[in-house]
């Protein structure tokens, strides 16, 4: 009796000891190594590096490394971030020529998903660009683009969100069912969020409302909002000349009384706006990652600022 | 007489007609060694063209001679094939037949074949860095093992694009590619190749091209036509021809990419089913590319090269002969010549039996020595048949 107990003992000491030394191995082993076991999913914005980390949270680490302050739409990789996002498991993509710098780039083509090709037929063609030829008798051309910032129309940025959710099924077949799941919970949070956008733009019907940058095509035609756009940056003292194109907006446009900026302006800006007769707001693309909250904290807070604008 | 005093007399006799001995030896080797270099040459080319093929499981591209689009695409080797259109790549893609890789075999640099491919290629062709990294954009390449020794190339090196047509002094630039890694030798055309992406290759098309803001009003390097919107650039305009940090934001693609141009596209399908549905997608009559497997295609070639190697080698067995014949002729007009120094030593006491051991130790040196270096010839054919017939092909 004596004897067994002791080999009981021993053999359980010997167990918790490999156990312990497997602990041990573990804390050894650089948190940084176990990240990069996970699949990495790179996306070129924040929204969908947004949907990405809802839909995948636990099995995937999302690759979003575009400081804070850029526009994504126009960041430029240098080789080493390439080559990182080149190793990704996926690579989420906007479409609509949105990150110009994936077209000059190499990335693995299958491992590329655009997720706005569902509604890539109501894609909107800018038409303001020019025109122009090479050499005598070569044919004309222009380097017109698309309207990019898709998901500012919440129904789009479901769709894209859908996207990503099927893209993460084909590359995580044993993740479906949390995928589904998850999906169904963001889509419910998407749909909300656009119809408190729908009542709060109605608000502002039928006045127009003036934009400084033009990125609320989608938006507009979403929201039915007649939307002209300046090209004003939040960060910088309103001209004379601004003035002067506000003016020729605002002489087909006399019903504007408001104005949408893409970040907070300066302080003088929204003064001169006011004295203009034009209450400015922020209605944030959130392209690039918020300083704080998130995606869905950043439109709660664009669908505020309408309905305090429309009271 | 020993055996070792009628080898010593045997060698001496030798020695005294060298250039007889040694002509002797050399015709009586190449009589032996064509029908066994050929054999060699033909069965290493088999190998190597099967190995090549086996790791290619399908390949699509314009219809016309499948061997052609299979030298093509596998070898490398230049062929006047019609473009396979982007668009009926995409539509291969959007099939989910497996794993679809792009191939644009068209341009070069130098005498390099310059590739356009995706990065998937190199994981098909388990392909490896042995210096630098991977491309990264526009204008980058990285090249085989091969090409950067001879041209003492390395990583931050450039490669130029030759001219399609030297004469053509308003075509597309050549364009200066920058060298960002060197792949590890692996015996086969990839070693002498200038890999870079897909849309490169478009560059040096002339599809697509950077070239400095033409839209900037009171540009002197502008001209508006009577309608207004459209803008003429003039010979002013600097296009660029070499993709660089400062520049790459300028380059742009014309044109709808669906009728862009490949040479063909790899399918690598998961299992038997999407390989199969892939066999029958391309069916279709409506559908103008074809599908090949590059394995019947090369199988297909090397019995064309069998019937000619049989062929071949009843010429070389008659000439062969021929040539023995004549080898026997000058043994027996040489013994013939030497009657008397044979009778000299039939004087000296040799018998007939000696005599005759001495004839035939100096033929059976002659044939031996013929024989080893036919062997050796073989041996050295063998080793250098893969790359002799990568060249041969590029």
């Amino acid at each position: 009796m004596h004897k067994s107990v002791c080999r009981s003992a021993l053999i359980s000491s010997s167990f918790l000891l490999l156990l312990l030394s497997c602990e041990e191995g573990l804390r050894e082993n650089p948190a940084g190594e176990k990240a990069r076991e996970d699949p990495v999913i790179a996306a070129v914005n924040y929204p969908l590096a947004y949907f990405a980390k809802r839909l995948a949270d636990g099995f995937a680490t999302v690759l979003f490394d575009i400081p804070a302050g850029q526009d994504p739409a126009f960041w430029e990789p240098s080789d080493q971030q390439v080559t990182s996002i080149q190793k990704a498991d996926l690579i989420l993509l906007n479409g609509a020529n949105y990150a110009k710098w994936t077209a000059t780039r190499t990335l693995p083509y299958e491992a590329t998903v655009v997720t706005s090709s569902s509604f890539e037929n109501q894609l909107i063609r800018l038409k303001d660009s020019i025109s122009h030829k090479h050499k005598k008798g070569s044919e004309s051309h222009s380097h017109e683009g698309l309207a990019f910032t898709t998901w500012l129309d919440l129904k789009q940025a479901s769709a894209q969100a859908s996207a990503v959710a099927l893209a993460l099924t084909e590359q995580f077949p044993r993740h479906k069912t949390t995928l589904m799941n998850r999906l169904q919970d963001l889509q419910k949070d998407l749909k909300a969020l656009d119809v408190a956008m729908k009542a709060a733009a109605s608000k502002l019907r039928p006045a127009t409302v003036i934009t400084s940058h033009p990125v609320y095509h989608y938006w507009s035609r979403a929201y039915d909002l007649v939307t002209p756009s300046l090209l004003w940056e939040p960060g910088n003292e309103i001209t004379p000349q601004d003035m002067a194109a506000l003016a020729n907006i605002r002489k087909t446009h006399p019903d504007a009384r408001v104005f949408i900026w893409e970040s907070t302006p300066l302080g003088r800006n929204v003064e001169l706006l006011r004295e203009a007769g034009l209450i400015s707001i922020v209605i944030s693309p959130c392209a690039n990652q918020p300083a704080e909250g998130d995606f869905l904290s950043v439109m709660r807070n664009n669908i505020a600022a309408l309905e305090a604008s429309g009271n | 007489m020993n055996l070792g005093g009628i080898a010593f007399l045997s060698w001496k006799a030798l020695r005294h007609r060298p250039v007889r001995s040694l002509l002797l030896v050399g015709s009586i080797a190449l009589t032996l060694y064509f029908p066994r270099a050929l054999h060699i040459f033909i069965s290493e080319s088999e190998t190597v063209l099967e190995d090549r093929a086996r790791s290619t499981p399908l390949l699509v591209g314009p219809e016309g001679s499948s061997i052609d689009l299979t030298l093509n695409s596998l070898y490398f080797t230049p062929q006047e094939l019609p473009p396979l259109k982007y668009g009926a790549y995409e539509n291969l893609v959007s099939q989910g037949f497996g794993r679809t890789i792009p191939l644009h075999v068209r341009f070069r640099a130098g005498g390099a074949p310059i590739i356009g491919t995706t990065l998937t290629y190199f994981e098909l062709r388990g392909l490896n860095l042995t210096a630098g990294r991977w491309i990264t954009r526009l204008g980058d390449c990285v090249i085989g093992a091969a090409l950067a020794e001879r041209q003492n190339l390395k990583p931050g090196d450039t490669i130029i694009s030759s001219p399609e047509n030297i004469f053509d002094l308003a075509g597309v630039y050549p364009l200066r590619m920058r060298i960002t890694g060197i792949l590890a030798p692996n015996q086969t055309a990839d070693d002498d190749a200038v890999f870079v992406d897909l849309k490169t290759t478009w560059i040096i098309e002339g599809l697509a091209h950077g070239h400095q803001k033409v839209a900037a009003p009171g540009d002197n390097a502008l001209s508006r036509e009577s309608d207004g919107n459209v803008i003429r650039a003039n010979s002013s305009v600097v296009e660029f021809n070499e993709v660089t940090t400062t520049n790459i934001q300028s380059f742009h693609f014309h044109g709808d990419q669906s009728t862009y141009p490949l040479s063909s596209a790899v399918v690598v399908p998961k299992n038997r089913k999407q390989r199969a549905l892939a066999l029958a997608f391309y069916q279709d009559e409506e559908i103008t590319e074809q599908i090949v497997i590059p394995l019947k295609a090369v199988e297909n070639l090397a019995s064309t090269l069998f019937a000619t190697q049989r062929l071949a080698l009843t010429a070389f067995r008659l000439l062969g002969l021929a040539a023995l014949g004549l080898a026997l002729m000058v043994f027996l007009l040489s013994f013939r010549l030497r009657e008397r120094e044979l009778r000299t030593y039939s004087k000296i006491g040799a018998t007939r039996h000696v005599i005759f051991c001495l004839q035939g130790m100096e033929v059976a040196v002659i044939v031996i020595s013929a024989m080893t270096l036919s062997l050796l010839a073989g041996a050295l054919t063998r080793s250098i048949a893969p790359e002799m017939l990568s060249k041969l092909l590029n």
